[in-house]
């Protein structure tokens, strides 16, 4: 971190801040008194009908800059935006901008100040907004904030603007599966591709999915997303009847047997737990489901008994195995 | 990931009342300014601590009212702070307080719950505030502000109810909108609304406990969503869902009492997100309450639905909505 030294003083005219070239650097330990300058400024011109908006402008903007939750900051932008003091277009870039800083990238009053912004736009103009350029935003917010809430879930709803075009559809699905291939733990991204999944509906290869799934699995254990991403597989592939109880079984033993091969590696005992977990749960998902066959039902549920003695021996610490164990549990699905 | 803790120490509660005594004193702090537009809601978080550890007396009761009552607006609803915009999560947090000082007398709630009632959209669903941003977040909030007041009757329950189901998800757990990821913060909320709705029956309650225990880490600590890292919050938010749905015992208690523990400042009182981060009141509230879920000896029992003590639901003559404090 760079900080302006007291010697400098007299060089630097804008001392305790410094600018380089166009580049505005604001010392952490001054910041407070921007924010109280700031706050006192804002208070003073809101609510004041004055012709000059140029104060609320400038001290609404240092609050949202610096702070992106501060809501009443964000409110009165809108409000200026409405009144055409602040252009849409320049909105747009200060968000842009303000999206470089990780922290800020996940604020949902910040995402949620840019949705306003794009209807409001698209109603005042009756233009569209570029699709294309909000999908870059949310892929750059994505990538410098691992499992970004809000930059996923304004992307959803850009997925919702086509849901009738098929091939963009088909687009955002491989565009997506790229992007978990190189992002296996952000489940907030994998949980996007189930979006692309479900949204695509029928026309879907699940088996082709679920097995391009238990391959990264078995590429990189450990992974608690990817098998959570198996398990809404295994729910898309049941409600289609297509759950498959014999791949299942071998994948798991197969999981296990590479855990085995490969003692003392990072990742390995949570693999196997993780297996573990995930034999259990697709043993309830079939005993519960209509649309598995009972020969399917009581292969999952047999095999799901082995791998609970397993979870108590890795000592993973729920009570939940304890109930599945005695019964109190999977007696209350129905194994016909 | 953060190291097994150690021997924890105890809880600090002469600290932690003391950390919260001195929050209005720190304004050469960023973090004072930073939170600015939470004021509202850091009172309801530090009065309800206090108030779990018995200690409601150490800030000054009329001045709490006489600042919360400046915030409201002519429209009925709450800012975070003198001067900002309402918005009913500062509006839930208002009458928290009120009604943790017993002081729901010194505001209009007929124009709360008209503020309230004014933000549910036609499809059940509700925003937070004037500009439209619609969240799960928001239906708890106003059912239970609703439900405090006993004005259920001024929204329309059943219209919610059937929106937040549209957030539900195939793991069980439910999200901030339709077709989001689910979120223990968001289940919290999806959850205990549905329980102030008489709607539990909705809730698969094996599925939504496994997958909410699942969010336990070797360290103890729980974590909000798959490979998170753990966070003292979640040990409200999973824990009271958990509560809600009668599944509590599948948490490991002792862990996860020494990891909220181990997240205590020592020297100057208050809890963290986890062990050696900088504490606030946000995170200071939530481990205490968790522990209550958890019994540790010496504070008072929580309501998981409302996160305020029990004893104070049980005056306001509201039903117990879950199974703990029998």
């Amino acid at each position: 971190m760079v900080s302006p030294r007291e010697e400098d003083k007299s060089e630097n005219p804008f001392y305790p801040f410094m600018l380089v070239e166009t580049n505005l650097g604001i010392p952490i330990p001054v910041v407070h008194h921007v924010l109280a300058a700031a706050s006192a400024e804002f208070m003073d011109n809101k609510g004041k009908l004055r012709e000059d908006r140029s104060k609320l402008e400038l001290s609404s903007r240092v609050l949202f800059m610096i702070n992106p939750e501060h809501s009443t900051a964000a409110n009165t932008r809108k409000q200026l935006i409405q009144e055409e003091v602040i252009d849409g277009q320049s909105e747009l870039h200060l968000i842009n901008l303000m999206f470089t800083i990780p922290r800020h990238s996940k604020s949902a009053i910040a995402w949620h100040h840019r949705k306003w912004l794009r209807e409001f736009v698209e109603r005042s103009t009756g233009s569209s907004f570029d699709i294309e350029s909000e999908r870059k935003i949310c892929e750059r917010t994505a990538t410098i904030y691992p499992r970004n809430y809000y930059s996923w879930v304004y992307r959803h709803n850009l997925l919702k603007l086509m849901a009738s075009d098929t091939a963009a559809l088909k687009t955002e699905y491989n565009w997506s599966r790229a992007w978990v291939e190189s992002h296996i733990s952000d489940h907030t991204g994998i949980q996007h591709l189930e979006r692309c999944l479900i949204m695509t509906g029928l026309e879907f290869d699940i088996i082709e999915h679920w097995s391009w799934t238990a391959d990264n699995i078995k590429r990189y254990p450990g992974h608690e997303a990817l098998w959570c991403h198996l398990r809404f597989c295994s729910h898309f592939a049941a409600s289609r009847r297509k759950l498959l109880a014999d791949s299942i079984v071998t994948f798991i033993q197969e999981c296990m047997e590479e855990c085995d091969r490969a003692t003392g590696e990072e990742g390995v005992l949570l693999q196997k737990q993780l297996a573990s977990r995930y034999s259990l749960w697709v043993a309830r998902l079939a005993a519960c489901s209509s649309q598995v066959d009972a020969s399917s039902k009581a292969l999952l549920v047999k095999t799901s008994l082995i791998y609970v003695n397993e979870l108590m021996e890795l000592d993973d610490h729920s009570k939940f195995y304890d109930d599945w164990s005695t019964n109190t549990f999977i007696t209350k699905i129905d194994i016909k | 990931m953060s190291a097994e803790p150690q021997t924890p120490a105890k809880l600090q509660v002469d600290l932690h009342v003391k950390y919260i005594q001195s929050l209005n004193t720190k304004q050469d702090d960023l973090e004072y300014w930073l939170s600015e537009h939470l004021r509202v809601q850091g009172i309801y978080w530090g009065l309800n601590t206090l108030d779990m550890m018995d200690h409601l007396d150490a800030l000054p009761r009329d001045d709490l009212i006489k600042y919360i009552c400046s915030c409201q607006h002519e429209n009925g609803g709450f800012g975070g702070h003198i001067g900002h915009d309402p918005h009913i999560q500062n509006t839930l947090s208002a009458l928290q307080v009120l009604v943790t000082l017993n002081a729901l007398d010194s505001i209009d709630t007929d124009k709360v719950v008209r503020y309230v009632a004014s933000k549910q959209n036609d499809d059940g669903s509700f925003r937070g505030d004037d500009w439209g941003e619609v969240d799960t977040r928001f239906c708890y909030i106003a059912l239970s502000i609703c439900s405090l007041l006993k004005r259920l009757d001024a929204i329309n329950v059943d219209k919610c109810v059937e929106w937040i189901l549209k957030c539900r998800n195939y793991d069980g757990g439910f999200g901030n909108q339709p077709g989001a990821e689910s979120h223990s913060g968001q289940i919290f909320c999806c959850v205990n609304a549905l329980a102030i709705a008489g709607a539990l029956h909705h809730v698969d309650r094996d599925l939504l406990g496994w997958w909410l225990c699942e969010r336990q880490v070797k360290n103890g600590g729980l974590n909000g969503r798959p490979e998170k890292l753990e966070d003292v919050c979640y040990s409200w938010w999973v824990l009271s869902s958990l509560a809600t749905i009668d599944r509590l015992q599948w948490i490991n208690a002792d862990k996860l009492t020494a990891f909220i523990l181990s997240s205590q400042d020592l020297e100057d009182g208050g809890i963290s997100d986890r062990p050696g981060d900088m504490v606030d009141v946000f995170h200071t509230n939530f481990g205490v309450t968790g522990l209550s879920l958890l019994k540790y000896p010496g504070l008072k029992a929580v309501d998981p639905v409302y996160c305020m003590p029990q004893y104070i639901i049980d005056s306001l003559g509201l039903p117990r909505l879950h199974q703990c404090n029998k």
